[in-house]
């Protein structure tokens, strides 16, 4: 299924590439709300996370003509969404490093969803690297390499923290 | 029984990523089947964590489409290729050959085959007024009486502004392009590209039957 929608994007880019209007339309509706929640997840903050969506598409319109997608779409927005979103955590505060604020990047579950709350204790438990890639296998639904294309990460190293990741849930949470 | 997948492989096989050896082994190993099951547990209850949806305004929605819309625009006027751009400047070098070559026989006997109503419009039109009723510079003053002997369909291909219709405005339309309408859309079609060259070129080199 993922295999397909990525064939469907790469048609769509190929027609957006030639002009269409309609495929620009439809790159937007079907990466939007993925886009929307990803911004919110790491900001916690509607407003900037409305701002880091329009930011988003403009700097993936801006690309066109002439932008090739390599592997899927989602894979290319997430570090560009991850990105804008590191930057406004830094504005806000100024003062603190860098690893500290990707450590902070909130993948953290919302108030509705706290139900598991033991779970919740153990993903923060993580370290955000190995907290980032169960994220994005559990709830983003990608494959090892997808992985590491979003995170801009060996395969090897996405392999080795998503193996220390579920070693740790499992003892965790066993 | 064959060994246990490891950790990664059983999480393969959650996804229907793991090798089909690992995913008979499950169906065989009852304590392959538990971990698979708490590999499960784990993905829904992490996915149902982060079902959260921001939900985006219409003014948003409206604000990047509009920002997309002026993309396709720019994807559709995207200026021509390499090989494109090369046929172009060829043909115009063609152009230029062309109306050199028409230029130097006009300079000498008129060929009968060559459509001379527009040197003739010319040399029957009123003389320029005198440079003291008006301020303009005489040769501006010239060139503006030569338009008015040229009927408005040729005036609107004086592409290069010097006063005279010829193959170098058709020249000068070729390098301008893609020219934005309606300034090079000598044709009327909406559009300034190849054709309107071409329309510029057979105005110009307008050639009778005989």
């Amino acid at each position: 299924m993922a295999r397909a929608a990525e064939t469907d994007d790469q048609q769509l880019v190929a027609r957006a590439n030639a002009g269409e209007e309609a495929a620009f339309e439809e790159l937007y509706r079907r990466h939007r709300d993925y886009v929307g929640a990803l911004a919110f997840r790491f900001l916690r903050d509607r407003e900037e996370a409305l701002e880091v969506l329009q930011e988003t598409f403009a700097y993936l319109f801006e690309r066109f003509p002439g932008f090739e997608l390599t592997s899927s779409l989602r894979t290319f927005l997430y570090p560009v969404v991850k990105h804008r979103c590191l930057d406004r955590i830094r504005r806000r505060r100024p003062s603190v490093d860098i690893a500290t604020v990707e450590e902070s990047l909130a993948i953290v579950p919302s108030a509705a969803g706290r139900a598991d709350a033991e779970l919740v204790r153990a993903l923060e438990a993580l370290p955000a690297v190995q907290r980032e890639v169960i994220v994005l296998r559990f709830v983003e639904d990608l494959s090892l390499e997808q992985i590491a294309s979003a995170t801009e990460a060996p395969l090897g190293t996405v392999k080795s923290r998503l193996h220390h990741a579920l070693l740790e849930l499992r003892r965790r949470l066993g | 029984m064959d060994r246990h997948p490891e950790l990664l492989d059983l999480e393969a096989v959650r996804t229907g990523e793991g090798s089909a050896q690992d995913a008979r082994h499950v169906q065989t190993c009852a304590d392959c089947q538990a971990e698979l099951a708490e590999l499960t547990r784990l993905a829904s209850a992490a996915a149902a964590m982060h079902d959260e949806a921001l939900v985006v305004p219409a003014e948003v929605d409206a604000r990047i489409l509009w920002h997309a819309r002026k993309r396709a625009l720019a994807a559709r006027r995207r200026p021509p290729s390499w090989p494109r751009r090369t046929a172009l400047v060829a043909a115009a070098a063609i152009l230029v050959a062309a109306g050199v070559t028409l230029r130097t026989v006009q300079k000498g006997a008129v060929p009968a085959n060559v459509d001379t109503r527009a040197a003739d419009r010319l040399a029957s039109a009123p003389p320029p007024p005198s440079p003291e009723r008006h301020a303009q510079p005489a040769q501006a003053m010239a060139r503006a009486q030569r338009h008015e002997a040229m009927d408005d369909e040729r005036a609107a291909t004086d592409v290069n502004g010097d006063g005279s219709f010829d193959i170098l405005d058709a020249f000068a339309l070729a390098r301008a392009l893609p020219a934005p309408a309606p300034s090079g859309d000598i044709n009327g079609d909406g559009t300034a590209d190849r054709r309107d060259v071409d329309e510029v070129a057979r105005r110009a080199v307008s050639l009778v039957q005989g």
